[in-house]
């Protein structure tokens, strides 16, 4: 665990809405590390998905920097290695989940003959095995959101960035996607991933960054919360926390 | 590969496959192919009933190959206005941006398929109509080619023009504008260009498609294009392609998703 693969340095998203000025993300900073598992935590319209969406490119910082991999985020040198999930997409209803993940996996560089034999593999890793000639407008919700975590690593990638990891599975989803994670976490792949599922989060994660309008409140490890949030651990942590910060709507 | 990243080519190609399937397995197409079976039918009844008047093969053919024009390019305008305000709106747009691809190459990926696919119903739908119909005058060959040429412009067009007004719009505006400036585009034009100063340098700007529409033309037996005629309408026609998908690649660039 030594080279940063995400280093996040004073950044700051500020948009316009409604006629005022809103600051997402405001001067937060951050590494992640190769090899980590570090979940981002915080109530809804903290600026979690905010923070993803500019390490992605997907949105753009107003100031400060962010790397990945050592190149400007958003760069497409920058997603050479990057597995990305988004919070609950809807995939394209005509396709078929192989020409989906034909679709992603081309696009990440890989070849026919390549996919032809990691489609059935990747398929078979999120619970989907056989599915693959099933048109996606037939598909449950549960089972877009296995469909993209297996667009996330049909390229092995070396770095995973998860929007709400767990939103739309099931128990079993959620165990199969565990099972995965640890996998890949064993691998030594890099893990970043927003939740609100605090237990998803203690049982995965090395390490947890903990925002709230906008400002990182808390970085620290996952055994360091869990030791101050007593018999309540990690979720009664994060409860004290917010509370202590005005609660989610100040 | 290069470097890592994809080759502009490659990714068009990739892009490009997943607007075909959708043409293929989307309603839209088999209304196309009903109104064509419908003038087909029309063409039997004559061709039973016996065309007689060289005028009326003429009729036929000008409205077989004006349906085909408007059919693929309605076809074209509708596959066009979705793509990017659907892609938005399900999220899937992020998985494809999460690739090493610029955001260049899916607008310009999604522009050329929506083209080819307007093309290819063109081709289907307008190599019926000739074949159907009979042909009792006598046809420039040299303009049917110059006509099919532009016809190709014209789609490329609408489909850079739709995925640009997409961008910059909610789609039903994006329909809405994109369906006026391909049937009045020429009233427009005129409208716009009346009076003094930005005004007529704006109009210039507004696309009309009539111009690229040689089907009464050759239908009505005129002869070909000269070659500078035809040179002039291909640089309006290419010229404003440019513009439309510069602008449309310009938009997604700068835009927050």
């Amino acid at each position: 665990m030594s080279e940063a693969v995400i280093a996040v340095s004073d950044l700051s998203v500020t948009y316009g809405r409604g006629g005022r000025t809103v600051h997402a993300v405001d001067g937060i900073s951050f590494t992640v590390s190769e090899g980590e598992c570090v979940g981002f935590i915080g109530v809804n319209g903290a600026g979690k998905s905010t923070t993803l969406k500019t390490l992605m490119g997907f949105l753009f910082a107003t100031s400060g920097e962010a790397l990945v991999w050592g190149q400007p985020a958003g760069t497409p040198e920058s997603r050479l290695r990057i597995g990305y999930l988004p919070e609950v997409a809807l995939y394209y209803p005509f396709m078929k989940a192989r020409e989906l993940l034909e679709l992603y996996g081309g696009l990440s560089g890989l070849d026919k003959a390549l996919l032809r034999d990691r489609i059935p593999e990747v398929l078979a890793m999120v619970g989907l095995a056989g599915k693959g000639e099933i048109l996606l407008k037939q598909f449950s919700k549960g089972m877009q959101q296995r469909l993209g975590i297996a667009q996330s690593i049909i390229a092995e990638p070396d770095l995973f960035i998860f929007d709400e990891l767990t939103s739309g599975l099931d128990p079993l989803g959620r165990h199969t996607l565990r099972t995965l994670l640890l996998g890949l976490k064993a691998q030594g792949k890099t893990i970043f991933f927003s939740s609100h599922e605090l237990v998803e989060v203690e049982s995965l994660c090395d390490r947890v960054l903990i925002i709230h309008q906008g400002r990182i409140l808390r970085d620290a490890t996952v055994a360091a919360l869990r030791a101050e949030g007593g018999t309540r651990g990690l979720e009664g942590f994060f409860i004290d926390l917010i509370g202590a910060a005005g609660g989610p709507q100040a | 590969m290069r470097d890592g990243l994809l080759l502009h080519r490659t990714a068009i190609r990739i892009i490009g496959r997943g607007v075909w399937i959708e043409l293929l397995r989307r309603q839209d197409l088999y209304v196309c192919g009903m109104l064509m079976v419908l003038f087909l039918l029309g063409v039997a009844v004559v061709r039973i009933v016996g065309i007689e008047a060289p005028a009326t093969g003429t009729f036929m053919l000008n409205m077989g190959l004006s349906l085909s024009t408007m059919t693929a390019h309605i076809l074209t305008l509708l596959l066009a206005v979705r793509q990017f305000p659907t892609e938005i709106e399900n999220r899937t747009l992020y998985p494809l941006l999460a690739r090493p691809v610029r955001r260049a190459d899916i607008v310009l990926a999604k522009w050329f398929a929506v083209g080819c696919c307007g093309v290819a119903v063109y081709a289907v739908l307008a190599g019926v109509a000739w074949i159907s119909v009979p042909k009792l005058e006598g046809y420039a060959s040299g303009l049917l080619l110059q006509m099919l040429l532009l016809q190709l412009v014209s789609l490329f067009l609408l489909s850079g023009l739709a995925i640009a007004l997409s961008l910059v719009v909610p789609r039903g505006i994006a329909l809405l504008a994109g369906g006026s400036l391909y049937f009045a585009g020429a009233t427009l034009r005129r409208l716009v260009g009346r009076g003094d100063g930005v005004r007529p340098v704006l109009a210039a700007y507004i696309p009309d498609f009539g111009m690229l529409d040689l089907t009464t033309r050759y239908t009505d037996g005129v002869a070909a294009l000269s070659s500078v005629e035809i040179v002039l309408l291909l640089g309006y026609g290419c010229g404003l392609v440019l513009l439309v998908v510069a602008f449309g690649v310009l938009v997604f660039n700068g835009r927050r998703l």
